[in-house]
């Protein structure tokens, strides 16, 4: 994580933490009270201010993360940067009506759905996270170590056949097994990572688990199948 | 007596012209044997009738940039998932 966006992160945390317990305790009273005293929609009206704010401040930082991303295509890329554009839109606008409330009801429905209907730290930025990490190892990282091993194996039975032996062709054997798991675990991550909702994450917390660990199999292939190349690579010059 | 007297000069005179006409025709031929020869040589030795050999391209010439392709696209990977880990930590449970 880079300091300016963990110190984002901490000063967003923060300061959502201080007004969530104030308005917190605001709603707490509410209920046990039963008071509509007008305080308590302004306080509503507050925290849904900071706590949107936080979420489009930070989309603002992981957007511009998404579109300089050279690793994914174009196709991906825009998927990716949808989720994204698409959440910041609706905390514009649930700002906004939030802002605009005038009865305490629909201020707390609007403010509660900011969390449950849209989970942008939860889902949103995650996922587009996730996504992107699982497209750029996908749509880059493989085919480069496929057409390594293309070229290694045209090498091996070509112009180079006499420098080879088996521990390169162990190596090699490792190498195309590596590129497999890589394939195989990354495969449909991006889309199943994309797809998830708010909705699902409410029933299921770890719902993005799988995705992240599939991302984290597929770089632990790559690495090892990367170390597979350059080991040929120096045993064929 | 000048008939007898001039006869030896004009016998000089008649053997140089047929000196001269035989250095000439040896000299013809000389030469012609000479353009035979020159015909006859090979090309000047920087013109080959082979064409030159162009060196193999080096068939793990591209591994190095894909290796590169592969360090960039790892490192972008492990960025990403760092980033949705800090993030997906915040707190996003609301009231």
């Amino acid at each position: 994580m880079k300091p300016s966006l963990a110190a984002s992160l901490i000063a967003t945390t923060v300061a959502a933490a201080l007004v969530v317990g104030t308005g917190g305790a605001a709603l707490a009273a509410e209920s046990t009270a039963g008071s509509t005293a007008p305080r308590s929609l302004s306080a509503v009206q507050a925290l849904g201010a900071a706590a949107t704010a936080a979420r489009i401040g930070a989309l603002d930082t992981s957007i511009p993360k998404i579109t300089s991303n050279a690793y994914l295509n174009a196709t991906e890329q825009a998927q990716v940067l949808g989720t994204l554009t698409g959440d910041r839109s609706a905390m514009v606008s649930l700002a906004a009506k939030i802002a605009a409330d005038n009865d305490l009801a629909v201020a707390t429905a609007g403010y509660r759905s900011i969390f449950t209907g849209y989970r942008v730290f939860a889902v949103a930025i995650p996922q587009a996270h996730y996504a992107a990490a699982a497209s750029g190892l996908s749509d880059s990282a493989i085919p480069a170590l496929q057409a390594a091993q293309v070229a290694l194996q045209a090498a091996i039975a070509g112009p180079l056949a006499s420098k080879d032996t088996p521990a390169i062709d162990a190596t090699m054997a490792h190498l195309a097994n590596q590129i497999s798991v890589a394939r195989s675990a990354v495969s449909g991550v991006s889309a199943f990572a994309l797809s998830v909702t708010p909705e699902q994450f409410n029933a299921n917390h770890e719902i993005l688990a799988s995705a992240r660990a599939a991302v984290k199999a597929t770089t632990a292939a790559v690495k090892a199948a990367r170390a597979d190349v350059a080991s040929v690579t120096a045993a064929l010059r | 007596m000048m008939p007898s007297r001039l006869a030896l000069p004009v016998a000089a005179l008649a053997l140089a012209l047929a000196l001269a006409l035989l250095l000439g025709l040896t000299a013809c031929g000389t030469r012609t044997d000479s353009s035979a020869q020159e015909s006859a040589k090979p090309l000047a030795p920087t013109v080959s009738a082979t064409p030159k050999r162009t060196p193999d391209p080096d068939p793990l010439s591209d591994i190095g940039r894909q290796l590169a392709t592969v360090d960039g696209a790892t490192a972008q990977s492990q960025s990403d998932i760092a980033e949705g880990d800090t993030v997906g930590r915040a707190n996003d449970d609301g009231p």
